[in-house]
C-alpha cells in the first residue's frame, strides 16, 4: 500500500466517522419513512399480523430506533461496544507461520541455502511443501507475464507447468534482483520485498528493519512505502545476495522467543489500535471466515494487489510493521478518537500447546482440604444472607449494560416478526433481560416462559403446559409428536395468535437432551411462534447441528450483563454449597404421602435397616431376598411379584437405587443420607 | 417487495425437472404388478440438510396432485420402531385418501381435525381403524372401488381410467437417519404386500447412491427396483437464486461487495444451504430498510418521485452528508456545488441522480457478463467459474484497475482468429438479451474478426534472404552466450513487430472493447446516492449470523472493564488482576493459573488474598462459593472424585 493509498484510506475514515455523526442527525426525520417502509417491506403469508404488529409499534419503533441508533452511536463512544466484542475472530487471530513465507522463495536461493545451517533448513523446508511448490509456480507464471521477453500465446496458454517455472525461475529474478537495471516494476520490488522478508522471520527483525527503512525514509515522508517503485529500501543499498541470505537465515535463532513474541504482541496491539482510527466501522473485526480476505477490504483502490495469498499475508505484516515504525505513538492517537472496538484476545489465543503442557505438566496440587476452614460447606441459605448483605460491585455499571440492552427490545422485536428468533450469549444472567422484555412488551401477548436452568424441564411438560397453559387445548394427547401436531395444528389455524416463547437458558442440564432441542426447533420453525432465548454454557452451540440452526434461524445478539447467576446456580449441586437436600425430603413426603400403607411399611423397613446399619462401613444395601424375607413376616407383601411392582415405583421416583453386587444380589439402598432418613423417619412416627 | 414468493417460485423451477421425471417414473410403477419388487426412487439430494423440508414438502404436494392421493412422508425422529412406523405410514396413506372414499368406514379425518381441539384427541383415536397393514390393505380396495365405480360415463372412458391403480407412494425423508432394522423390516413387509398394494418409495439419500446398500442388506435391497435420480447441486441453486433475485432488475436492493462475500462464505464454507442464503439475504434487506435512513430512497423507480417529494430538509442534508455524495460534490464545479446547496435544486438533482442507480446496476451486469464470457474460455479461470465470483470481485474491486482485468486483456491479445471468434460469440450471447449497445458493438467486431485474412504477410524473398544473412553474422559475432541471447532477442522483437491485418484488427478491437467495458464496470462505491440502495455492513451481519457466544464469555471474564466501561478495572496486561474486578472474573483469572485439577481451598486462598480483607472470612467464602457455581455452570470446570475437595478444569489455554 503506498502512502498516497493510505492517506486516502485515512481520510475516507474520517469522512465515515463524520457521515456517521451526520446521519444520526438525521435519522430523526428519516425514520416516519422508514416507518412506512418497513411496512412495505412486508409480504409474507401473515402480513396483516406482522403489519399489525409493527404498526403498532411503529411510532414507538422509529422513536427508540432513533433513540437505538443514537444510543449506539453514544455506547461506541462511551463503551467498547459489546457487540463488537463477540467476533469470532478474537479466537484464532490467524499469524502467518514465520516459515511460510519463507519456504518458496528460500528454495529459489537453495544454491546457497545449502550450505545454511541444516537446523533452519529443516525448519523451513519440512513443512508445506505443496504450498511451496504451488506459490513457486506462481512466481514463475507471474514473472513469465511480466518478463520483456515475448511468450507465444501457447507458452501462456499453460502457465507455469512446475519444470519451467523452476528452469526459469533463478535466472529471472537473478536480474530482477540485480536492481534497477530494467524500470522496476511493481512485481519486481514486491518480489524483492517478500524476498527480503523471507529471509528473516517477521516479527523479531520486523523491528530493527522497519526502523532502519523509517529512518532511511524519515528526510522525505512522501513515500513510506515499499509498494512503490522506487522506494530507497529497494534501491538502498542492499548486500550482496549472498551474504544477506545467510545473515538473516542466522538471526531468527539469536532473536529469543519470548522477545519475538512481545514485539509481535505490542505490533498486533499497534495494528488495531490503528484501525480503530483508521475505520471504527466494520473492518475492525473478522471473522475466521475472511482472513485472508480482510486486507483486501480494507486495500485502497489504488493498490495492486496480489492475487496470491501469500503475498497478502506479507503485505498484512508489512503494514503492521510500518505502522510500528511509522507510528510511533500509535496508542495515543488510538486513544485518543474513537475508543478500541476489538477487545484483544489475540495474546490470549488458544494454541495447540496449551492443551498439551496443561496436561503434561499436571503439577501436584497442595493436599489442603475444606476441613480446614469452620466451616466447610455453607448451606445454600447462609450463602444467600451473606451475599445479599454485601453491596455489589459495579452496579451502576452493571445497570447501564442492562438499559444498553433494553434499547436494543424494539430491534428484537422487529427481526422476530420477520421470521427470526433470537438468541442471547454473553457473560451474566440474562435473565433480567428476558424478564424485561416481558413486562415491557409482551404483558398483552401470549407468551410463555421455559425456564431451561430447572433441573426437571422435560419436553412433555413443555408442551403439555404450552397446550394446556398458553393455547387452551382441553386434554391434549399424550404422545410427544402428537401434542407438537397438535400445537402446530392450533397456531396454523386461522386467526391463531402469535405466540412469544421465552427461554432461559436454552443450553440448560435438562434442555441439552436431544429429544428437547427438536421440539424447540420444531416450535421455533412455526410462523407463529417466536423464539427469544439465553444460552449461558460456552460450550452451547455444540447442541445444535446445521438442521437444528436452519431451523431455529437465530439472530445472536451480545447481551453481556455481568449480573450474578443467582437463581440459576440454585439448582445446580454446587461443589461448596451443604447439600441441604430440602427439596430430596420433601419430594420423598410427597410421594410417601400418595402410597398405599402396605407400600409404605416396605420403605419405612428399608429405611430403618439402613439407619440402622448407617455405622457399617460394609454395609452397601439390603439384599432383595432379605428384604422379601422381612416384607414376608410383616404381612407387608405376600409374593416376590407384589414386592417387585412395588420396588419399580419407588425406582420411578427415585426413592431407592438398586445395584448389583459383586455376586450379583441385587440391594436396594435409599439414596439420601442417614441423617436425613432419620428426620424422615421421625415425622413418619409424628404423623 | 415480492422476494419470498420470487424465492419460492425459483424452488419451485429448480426441481422442476427432477420432480417431472420422479414422477413419470412413480406413475408407471403401477403397471408393474406381478412383480415382487418395489420401484423404489432414490432421490440424491445433497448434504444442503436445511434445504430438504422445502423440497419434500414440495415433492410430497407434487406427488399428491399428480400421481395420487396416497402420499405418506416419513421421518427417522417418528419412526424409531416398526410399529411406530407401520402406524405412521398407514395413518398417512389412509388419511390422504379419505377425500376419495366418503363411505368408508373409517373415522374421517376431515372432520377429527376440525374437532380435534374440542374432542379430546385420545377418543378419537380410538374410534380410527387399527393402523395395520391388512386395514390399509381393506381400506385401498375399497378406495379404489369408490374411484372405479361412480365413474358411469362412456365405456370407452371408463376402459381407459379402469385399469389405473393409484400408487402409494411412501416418501424415506433423510433414509441415513433411520434405523437400519426398521428399515429392513418395513421394506420386507411392504415387499410382501406388493401383490396387493401398488406401493413404491422415495427414498431421499443425501450423502450418495450407495448408503441404500450400506443400510439394506442383499437379500433386503433385492426387493427393491432402484432407480436413481439427481436433485439440482445447492450451488446451481445457489447461482440461479442470485441470478433471478439478487440480479433482478425488479429488486431495488442490493448487496455491498462484503456483505455478499460473507454471505457466499457462510454458503460455501459452512452449510451449502440455499435457504440460509435467503434467510440471510432478508436479514440484510431488513437491516437495511429499519435502520439505514439512505434507505428511504430505495423503491421501485416510479415510486421515486413521491418518496423525493417528502424528504424533509434534514433528511436532504442527510442525503447531502452521505460520503457517495460528497466526493461526488467535491468533484464539481464550485458554481454547480453552490447551486446544489438549495434544497429544491438538491431535490431534483436527486431525481435525475436516483433512477441512474439502477441503469448502473444494468450497464455493471452487462459489461461483467460480456467480460465474464470472454474470460471463461482463458487458462486460469482469471474472474473465477461462476458469475457470482466476478460479480462479487466487481462489487468488491474497481475491476478495470485490477491485475486479472489487465491478464484477461493480455491473453484475448493471443487469441488466434477461431478462438477470437468464438469467444466474441459467446459474449454476444451472453450480452443479447440485454439490447444494450455493447451487443452492437460486439456484433460487428465478430464480423469484422471473420471477415479479415489472418495469413501472415508474405515476406519477400530478399527480405528473408536479408535475415538469414543477419542471423548467420550474429551467430558469427556473438562472443558470449549473453551476448548471442540478446541480439536474437532483439531480432525476435523486430520480427513481431511486423504484425499481420488480423493482428492489427485483433488489437484495435481489444483496444475498443476494454474501452466499452471500462465504462460499463464501475464499482457502485463509486455511484453517487449508492448509500440507498446498498446494504454493506457487514460487521453486523457477521455478529448476527454467526454467533460468537464463547468468545464474548471469554471476553467478559478477562477484561471485565470492556464491557462494563470503568476506570477501576483497566488491565494493563491481560494476566493481570485487579481486586475491583467483579468476584467472577477474580476467580475465572486465578484457575487459569491452574493446571488440570484445583485444589478449591487454595484457590478461596488465592481469591482472598486477592480481594483483600475488606470482608469477614465467612463472606469471602460465600462469595467465593457462588463463583464456583456459576464458573461450573458455564462450565469452566467439574467437580471430579480423583481427589478430596479438588475441581478438574474444562478449558486449557490461558484465555
Amino acid at each position: 500500500m503506498n502512502s498516497a493509498g493510505r492517506r486516502t484510506r485515512k481520510d475516507s475514515g474520517s469522512g465515515d466517522n463524520s457521515s456517521r455523526t451526520m446521519r444520526t442527525r438525521q435519522d430523526s426525520t428519516i425514520k416516519d419513512i422508514n416507518g412506512v417502509l418497513s411496512v412495505r417491506f412486508l409480504d409474507d403469508a401473515d402480513a396483516l399480523e406482522k403489519i399489525c404488529c409493527i404498526s403498532k409499534t411503529a411510532p414507538k419503533m422509529s422513536r427508540v430506533g432513533e433513540l437505538l441508533r443514537n444510543s449506539q452511536h453514544l455506547i461506541s463512544h462511551r463503551a467498547g461496544t459489546p457487540m463488537t466484542v463477540a467476533d469470532p475472530d478474537s479466537e484464532s487471530e490467524p499469524e502467518s507461520p514465520p516459515a511460510q513465507p519463507n519456504a518458496a522463495l528460500t528454495e529459489l536461493n537453495s544454491a546457497q541455502l545449502e550450505v545454511e545451517d541444516t537446523v533452519r533448513g529443516t525448519a523451513v523446508f519440512g513443512f508445506q511443501r505443496c504450498h511451496r511448490r504451488s506459490h513457486l509456480r506462481r512466481v514463475a507464471e507471474e514473472f513469465a507475464q511480466k518478463s520483456p521477453v515475448k511468450t507465444s500465446a501457447a507458452d501462456i496458454k499453460s502457465p507455469g507447468t512446475p519444470r519451467r517455472g523452476c528452469s526459469g525461475l533463478p535466472a529471472s529474478i537473478g536480474s530482477g534482483r540485480r536492481g534497477g537495471r530494467r524500470p522496476v516494476s511493481r512485481t519486481v520490488d514486491d518480489r524483492n520485498r517478500s524476498r527480503s522478508r523471507s529471509r528473516s522471520p517477521p516479527p523479531a527483525r520486523s523491528r530493527s528493519r522497519s526502523k532502519s527503512r523509517s529512518r532511511s525514509r524519515s528526510p522525505p515522508p512522501p513515500q513510506r512505502n515499499g509498494r512503490t517503485p522506487s522506494t530507497p529500501k529497494s534501491a538502498a543499498g542492499r548486500t550482496p545476495q549472498t551474504p544477506r541470505g545467510r545473515a538473516s537465515a542466522a538471526l531468527p535463532a539469536k532473536t529469543p522467543q519470548t522477545v519475538r513474541r512481545k514485539v509481535k504482541l505490542r505490533l498486533s496491539k499497534l495494528k488495531q489500535e490503528d484501525i480503530a482510527v483508521s475505520d471504527d466501522d466494520d473492518d475492525s473485526d473478522v471473522s475466521p471466515l475472511e482472513d485472508s480476505s480482510e486486507d483486501e477490504y480494507k486495500a485502497p483502490m489504488e493498490e495492486e494487489e496480489d492475487d496470491d495469498e501469500e503475498s497478502e499475508e506479507e503485505d498484512d505484516e508489512e503494514e503492521e510493521e510500518e505502522e510500528a515504525s511509522t507510528v510511533p505513538p500509535a496508542a495515543v492517537r488510538g486513544r485518543g478518537g474513537a475508543p478500541r472496538r476489538r477487545p484483544e484476545l489475540e495474546p490470549a489465543a488458544v494454541s495447540a500447546e496449551d492443551y498439551f503442557s496443561l496436561h503434561s505438566a499436571g503439577g501436584p496440587t497442595s493436599n489442603h482440604t475444606l476441613s480446614r476452614l469452620s466451616e466447610p460447606r455453607l448451606s445454600g441459605a447462609a450463602l444467600r444472607a451473606l451475599l445479599d448483605a454485601r453491596p455489589t460491585d459495579h452496579a451502576a455499571e452493571r445497570a447501564a449494560l442492562l438499559t444498553d440492552l433494553e434499547i436494543m427490545f424494539p430491534h428484537w422485536l422487529a427481526a422476530v416478526s420477520h421470521g427470526f428468533n433470537i438468541l442471547l450469549h454473553g457473560l451474566g444472567s440474562k435473565r433480567d433481560v428476558l424478564e424485561r422484555l416481558r413486562r415491557q412488551h409482551l404483558r398483552e401477548r401470549l407468551h410463555m416462559v421455559v425456564s431451561g436452568y430447572h433441573p426437571s424441564v422435560t419436553p412433555r411438560q413443555l408442551l403439555l403446559t404450552l397446550l394446556e397453559e398458553a393455547l387452551d387445548v382441553p386434554a391434549p394427547p399424550s404422545k410427544l409428536e402428537a401434542q407438537l401436531e397438535a400445537v402446530e395444528r392450533r397456531l396454523a389455524a386461522p386467526g391463531a395468535p402469535a405466540l412469544f416463547l421465552l427461554v432461559h437458558s436454552i443450553d440448560g442440564p435438562m434442555m441439552r437432551a436431544e429429544k428437547m432441542q427438536y421440539v424447540l426447533a420444531r416450535l421455533a420453525q412455526l410462523p407463529r411462534v417466536h423464539l427469544l432465548a439465553s444460552a449461558d454454557h460456552i460450550n452451547s452451540p455444540l447442541v445444535w447441528d446445521q438442521h437444528k440452526l436452519a431451523q431455529f434461524n437465530f439472530l445472536w445478539f451480545d447481551a453481556t450483563t455481568l449480573l450474578p447467576y443467582t437463581e440459576e446456580t440454585s439448582y445446580e449441586n454446587s461443589l461448596l454449597v451443604r447439600q441441604t437436600a430440602d427439596l430430596a425430603l420433601s419430594s420423598l413426603r410427597h410421594v410417601f404421602k400418595s402410597l398405599t400403607p402396605n407400600a409404605r411399611g416396605i420403605f419405612i423397613l428399608l429405611a430403618k435397616n439402613q439407619v440402622e446399619r448407617a455405622s457399617d462401613k460394609t454395609f452397601d444395601g439390603m439384599p432383595l431376598s432379605e428384604l422379601y424375607q422381612r416384607c414376608r413376616d410383616a404381612f407387608l407383601v405376600s409374593s416376590q411379584v407384589a414386592l417387585r411392582a412395588q420396588l419399580t415405583e419407588f425406582r420411578d421416583h427415585k426413592l431407592i437405587r438398586t445395584r448389583q453386587s459383586h455376586d450379583g444380589v441385587e440391594q436396594l439402598t435409599v439414596p439420601l443420607e442417614a441423617a436425613l432418613i432419620s428426620e424422615f423417619l421421625a415425622s413418619c412416627e409424628d404423623s | 417487495m415480492a422476494t419470498s414468493s420470487l424465492t419460492k417460485d425459483f424452488q419451485e423451477e429448480m426441481f422442476n425437472t427432477v420432480f417431472h421425471e420422479m414422477i413419470e417414473y412413480l406413475q408407471g410403477s403401477v403397471d408393474i404388478e406381478e412383480d415382487a419388487s418395489i420401484p423404489t426412487a432414490t432421490l440424491i439430494t445433497g448434504v444442503n440438510m436445511p434445504d430438504h423440508t422445502g423440497v419434500f414438502r414440495s415433492l410430497a404436494e407434487r406427488l399428491r396432485a399428480q400421481v395420487t392421493a396416497h402420499v405418506a412422508v416419513l421421518e427417522a425422529a417418528s419412526c424409531a420402531t416398526v410399529q411406530a412406523t407401520v402406524r405412521t405410514m398407514v395413518r398417512q396413506l389412509t388419511a390422504a385418501g379419505e377425500p376419495l372414499s366418503p363411505d368408508v368406514p373409517v373415522v374421517d379425518e376431515d372432520e377429527e381435525d376440525d374437532c380435534l381441539l374440542d374432542v379430546p384427541d385420545q377418543t378419537s383415536r380410538q374410534r380410527r381403524a387399527p393402523a395395520t397393514m391388512p386395514a390399509l390393505v381393506a381400506h385401498y380396495e375399497a378406495a379404489q372401488e369408490t374411484v372405479a365405480s361412480p365413474k358411469k360415463g362412456s365405456p370407452r372412458k371408463r376402459a381407459r381410467t379402469a385399469p389405473q391403480r393409484r400408487p402409494l407412494v411412501v416418501v424415506w425423508r433423510d433414509l441415513e437417519a433411520f434405523q437400519p432394522r426398521v428399515l429392513q423390516d418395513l421394506v420386507l413387509i411392504c415387499s410382501q404386500y406388493r401383490s396387493r398394494l401398488p406401493i413404491s418409495f422415495v427414498f431421499g439419500v443425501s450423502t450418495c447412491a450407495s448408503a441404500v446398500h450400506r443400510l439394506l442388506p442383499q437379500h433386503v435391497s433385492a426387493r427393491l427396483s432402484l432407480h436413481k435420480f439427481h436433485s439440482q447441486l445447492a450451488t446451481h441453486c445457489l447461482a440461479e437464486m442470485i441470478d433471478k433475485v439478487l440480479l433482478s432488475p425488479s429488486m431495488p436492493f442490493r448487496l455491498g461487495g462484503r456483505a455478499l462475500r460473507l454471505l457466499l462464505d457462510i454458503f460455501l464454507y459452512h452449510d451449502f444451504s440455499v435457504n440460509n442464503f435467503i434467510s440471510a439475504y432478508k436479514f440484510c434487506m431488513l437491516s437495511h430498510f429499519l435502520w439505514s435512513p439512505a434507505s428511504a430512497l430505495c423503491c421501485e423507480p416510479n415510486q421515486l418521485e413521491e418518496r423525493v417529494e417528502e424528504l424533509t430538509g434534514a433528511q436532504v442534508a442527510g442525503l447531502r452528508a452521505l460520503p457517495s455524495v460528497r466526493a461526488y460534490l467535491d468533484d464539481l464545479e464550485q458554481e454547480e456545488r453552490h447551486t446544489l446547496q438549495h434544497d429544491g435544486v438538491f431535490k431534483e438533482w436527486v431525481l435525475h441522480m436516483a433512477p441512474k442507480l439502477h441503469s448502473k446496476h444494468e450497464e455493471l451486469l452487462v459489461g461483467l457478463r460480456c467480460l465474464f464470457a470472454l474470460t471463461k474460455r482463458l487458462p486460469g479461470a482469471l474472474l473465477g467459474k461462476q458469475f457470482r465470483e466476478a460479480y462479487n470481485l466487481a462489487l468488491l474491486h474497481a475491476l478495470p484497475e485490477r491485475d486479472e482485468y489487465k491478464r484477461t486483456f493480455q491473453l484475448l491479445s493471443m487469441l488466434s482468429r477461431q478462438e477470437l471468434t468464438a469467444t466474441l460469440e459467446h459474449a454476444l450471447e451472453a450480452v443479447s438479451g440485454s439490447g444494450s449497445a455493447l451487443s452492437t458493438v460486439l456484433r460487428t467486431q465478430l464480423d469484422r474478426v471473420r471477415a479479415v485474412d489472418d495469413r501472415p504477410t508474405p515476406v519477400s524473398a530478399e527480405e528473408s534472404s536479408q535475415q538469414r544473412r543477419l542471423v548467420a553474422d550474429t551467430l558469427k559475432q556473438a562472443t558470449s552466450r549473453q551476448s548471442l541471447r540478446e541480439s536474437l532477442q532483439s531480432m525476435g522483437a523486430a520480427r513481431n513487430a511486423r504484425l499481420n491485418p488480423y493482428e492489427t484488427l485483433r488489437s484495435a478491437l481489444l483496444a475498443e472493447l476494454d474501452e466499452h467495458l471500462r465504462g460499463l464496470i464501475v464499482q457502485p462505491s463509486k455511484w453517487p446516492f449508492n448509500e440507498c440502495v446498498v446494504f454493506d455492513d457487514v460487521s453486523l451481519v457477521r455478529r448476527r449470523l454467526v454467533g460468537a457466544p464463547r468468545s464474548s464469555v471469554q471476553t467478559a471474564l478477562a477484561d471485565p472493564a470492556k464491557y462494563l466501561q470503568c476506570t477501576c478495572c483497566q488491565l494493563g496486561d491481560a494476566a493481570s488482576i485487579r481486586p475491583t474486578m467483579p468476584d467472577l472474573c477474580i476467580v475465572y483469572k486465578l484457575h487459569l493459573e491452574c493446571g488440570r485439577l484445583i485444589n478449591l481451598f487454595d484457590w478461596m486462598q488465592a481469591f482472598r488474598a486477592v480481594v483483600g480483607a475488606s470482608d469477614d472470612d465467612q463472606t469471602i467464602q460465600a462469595r467465593f462459593a457462588h463463583c464456583v457455581a456459576e464458573l461450573q455452570f458455564l462450565g469452566f470446570i467439574k467437580s471430579t472424585q480423583r481427589k478430596t475437595d479438588h475441581v478438574a478444569r474444562l478449558t486449557w489455554g490461558s484465555c
